[in-house]
């Protein structure tokens, strides 16, 4: 079944707060959940709503971002027609720094990807966030109000929830509030839009003209302001955006709770779509003890874990003891380790009776390949 | 499109000793080791050996094997000039068709399909051992010792012999008997239902056989010996390492319990990965009242309850003061608070509720036995099934 949409994720710089875990990286490909990459969920957002067209946009540091995304077959979109078209930074001008100011200078540099889309719309999303998001129920109602442009937005205020939408009576926002501190009016945007290509097209070439990079502050506020309007689809369930270590590790631990899990990880439907790996089952010995934890396969544990999120290959030896951590790929804990509020990335080696202690505000990072 | 060698993997049993188990699934694709289904393993040994093509036989309940199957993508064998093929028998012009009558007429039914490729080699595979073996050595001993016919063995204790192939070597080290199942056993080297023919002469002895009204068109029984007595080299190639099969409940259960040692079968070594096709699940959530110990878990699993000594597929549930001990749950399965599974196989999707009991410990006595459920069964709240039961349908609490 053929749908009339194409998906569009831009993979930016990093925010420099997510330090050593972007280290060899873009925040897009920044593990999470034992066995996901952040990409991953907007990927299978797009995949779950029956997208089979997706472009990725890259800026730098995507050499791991390409590891994992390969041809796209683990997310089913490794196809003869169409499927996944990887868009690295390619026909910029000489003098470009390679660095994108803004989402509008990224789409820019691929244009003529997109003025050879041939679905009508284009779903547009970055892929720093956290979520599993009903986007076909969007796409409806952005099909059956007849909007030229649907964003996706939530209740509250969280970390950078500053460009909130308003609704009028009829549905439709016509204003963009940006809002930096505090709680403001209205919902704020996920940055998740889906808009005509047309409408995508014309703004791209406003932009450019008037030489504009942002999405929101000048191609949304430049649309409203020639009396355009946005169907608002609520999603009021689990998903945050990744922009810091604390940010990580805070969303990290909210896994340890059922409900986020449940929104995050549906028994029946909508599943996150990653990376295989051919891995065993994990392995519990006699002296493990494990609780409250989410733990990947083709673990080794003997150790005993609280609280921790165990991503595939890792290995707890003896005696270890660990609370409040978050162990990435293939990292090895030695033998009467104890860690608490440590983020391992993967690859690592923590030695035999090694001491480290982060706190909640101030979570250790182990960076890629270390050994400490 | 020649090939060097190429497998044939006899995958058309019923595993009728398994009984409710396969009632409606071929053996092979029984979920087995918590990741994995049976056929992974000797998939995953022929993509590890470089074997790139792989035809699989079928016959018993295929469909949900062959879903498995697919295009052969998560064993790295669907190469554009390889690949997993399923080879369910089928009728020619003329003809009516037959079903495969032996393990023999399988490979003989599907001669076609081997000349296609032009292999010099053709090895052998059963869908229901649980190993690992470097084919490409075996090969490697075949070609070295002109055999027509390599048989993989392994040495079994002298009663057990009783139930396996059984081969005397003589003073050069060839093969020179072979008894199938010997009340009397003249040696303890046990055929592993492996083999590495040399096509040519492997063609020429189905095409004979065939036409031999009293054949059981079976390897063991009709080819090996044809073989031999036609003064071929038949060569055993001596296996170490881990090897089971596992066609009965007892030796289904006792080859998961082996999963838990990794001492007898690694299953993490990077070197030799065993690959399955893995449901798209998240990680297992271990809740805060759950103690796991010695016992394998999978992706998708929620436990927080007591899982001890317990194989664990993908997608069981132990709910909260429910109790898994020495029990082997297949994909699916929940028991609910207040639950205790023992010694038993839980099939996919079984519930056991709250307050019942499946299985105990061995007693010492005859009757005991693992307690097996059948796939989709509900042991309803309060309710026992007794040691050695084989469940087939609902049971309430009388």
């Amino acid at each position: 079944m053929r749908n009339d949409l194409h998906g569009i994720i831009y993979t930016l710089s990093a925010e420099p707060a997510l330090r050593e875990l972007v280290e060899h990286r873009n925040s897009a490909s920044i593990p999470f959940g034992g066995r996901y990459r952040l990409i991953d969920f907007a990927l299978s957002m797009m995949v779950n709503a029956g997208i089979r067209d997706v472009g990725v946009i890259m800026e730098r540091d995507y050499q791991s971002l390409l590891d994992h995304l390969s041809n796209g077959a683990d997310w089913g979109l490794a196809r003869r027609s169409g499927g996944l078209r990887l868009l690295p930074p390619f026909g910029l001008p000489e003098a470009h720094s390679g660095h994108f100011s803004g989402c509008m200078e990224a789409l820019r540099s691929v244009r003529s990807y997109i003025r050879d889309i041939t679905q009508e719309d284009i779903v547009l999303c970055a892929a720093d966030w956290v979520g599993n998001i009903d986007l076909a129920a969007a796409v409806e109602l952005h099909r059956s109000t007849g909007a030229e442009m649907t964003a996706v937005c939530s209740e509250g205020y969280g970390p950078f929830a500053h460009h909130r939408l308003v609704k009028d009576p009829d549905g439709f926002a016509r204003h963009l509030l940006f809002s930096e501190g505090g709680p403001g009016e209205g919902l704020f945007s996920r940055e998740i839009y889906i808009l005509k290509r047309e409408l995508l097209l014309q703004l791209m070439d406003y932009c450019s003209d008037a030489l504009h990079n942002h999405f929101h502050r000048d191609a949304v506020a430049h649309y409203l302001a020639q009396g355009g309007k946005i169907a608002v689809y609520e999603h009021n369930q689990y998903a945050r955006r990744i922009t810091s270590v604390r940010d990580y590790y805070d969303a990290s631990m909210e896994l340890h709770q059922p409900q986020m899990m449940a929104e995050l990880f549906p028994a029946d439907g909508l599943p996150i779509r990653t990376k295989e790996r051919a891995e065993a089952s994990t392995y519990y010995s006699d002296t493990a003890k494990v609780n409250s934890s989410l733990v990947a396969d083709g673990c080794y544990i003997e150790g005993e874990l609280d609280h921790c999120i165990l991503f595939r290959g890792v290995r707890v030896a003896k005696g270890a003891k660990l609370k409040n951590c978050v162990v990435m790929q293939d990292t090895v804990i030695g033998a009467g380790a104890q860690l608490r509020c440590v983020i391992a990335d993967k690859d690592c080696v923590v030695t035999d009776n090694c001491f480290l202690a982060g706190t909640d505000r101030l979570p250790v990072v182990i960076p890629k390949g270390e050994r400490v | 499109m020649k090939k060097e060698c190429i497998a044939m993997l006899l995958a058309g049993g019923q595993g009728s000793r398994l009984y409710a188990l396969t009632a409606n699934v071929a053996k092979p694709n029984l979920p087995f080791g918590g990741k994995y289904r049976i056929i992974d393993f000797p998939l995953s040994n022929c993509a590890n050996s470089g074997i790139d093509t792989v035809g699989v036989l079928t016959q018993y309940r295929p469909m949900k094997l062959n879903a498995y199957l697919g295009t052969g993508q998560p064993w790295d064998l669907s190469a554009d000039d390889g690949g997993v093929f399923i080879l369910p028998p089928y009728m020619s012009a003329g003809e009516k068709g037959n079903w495969f009558s032996g393990t023999a007429n399988a490979i003989y039914q599907n001669i076609d399909f081997i000349d296609v490729r032009d292999p010099e080699y053709v090895l052998i595979l059963s869908g229901d051992h649980i190993y690992k073996m470097d084919y490409a050595d075996m090969l490697r001993e075949h070609k070295e010792k002109g055999a027509a016919c390599t048989i993989a063995v392994i040495q079994v204790g002298m009663e057990e012999a009783k139930r396996f192939g059984i081969m005397s070597t003589g003073d050069d080290g060839y093969i020179n008997q072979f008894e199938e199942k010997p009340a009397h056993p003249k040696s303890d080297l046990a055929s592993m239902g492996i083999y590495i023919f040399t096509w040519s002469k492997l063609r020429k002895a189905l095409i004979e056989d065939e036409a031999d009204p009293d054949s059981q068109q079976d390897f063991g029984k009709n080819i090996i010996p044809n073989l031999l007595a036609a003064g071929e080299k038949l060569w055993p190639y001596h296996f170490q390492g881990y090897w089971r099969d596992v066609g009965t409940i007892t030796s289904l259960w006792d080859a998961n319990m082996d999963m838990l040692s990794p001492e007898l079968i690694d299953l993490y070594d990077r070197n030799w990965p065993i690959m399955s096709r893995s449901p798209i699940r998240p990680p297992q959530v271990v809740g805060p009242e759950a103690d796991v110990r010695h016992s394998i878990v999978t992706e998708g699993c929620i436990v927080d309850g007591s899982v001890f000594n317990s194989v664990l597929s993908s997608q069981v549930t132990v709910e909260k003061g429910a109790r898994v001990e020495y029990s082997v749950l297949m994909p699916g399965a929940v028991v609910e608070a207040g639950a205790e599974v023992r010694f038993a196989i839980l099939g996919e999707n079984v519930r056991v509720c709250r307050g019942a009991h499946v299985g105990t410990e061995p007693d010492g006595t005859d009757s005991w036995g693992v307690a097996t459920c059948g796939p989709d069964v509900t042991v309803g709240p309060g309710a026992m099934v007794a040691p050695g039961a084989m469940l087939y349908d609902d049971l309430v609490a009388t």
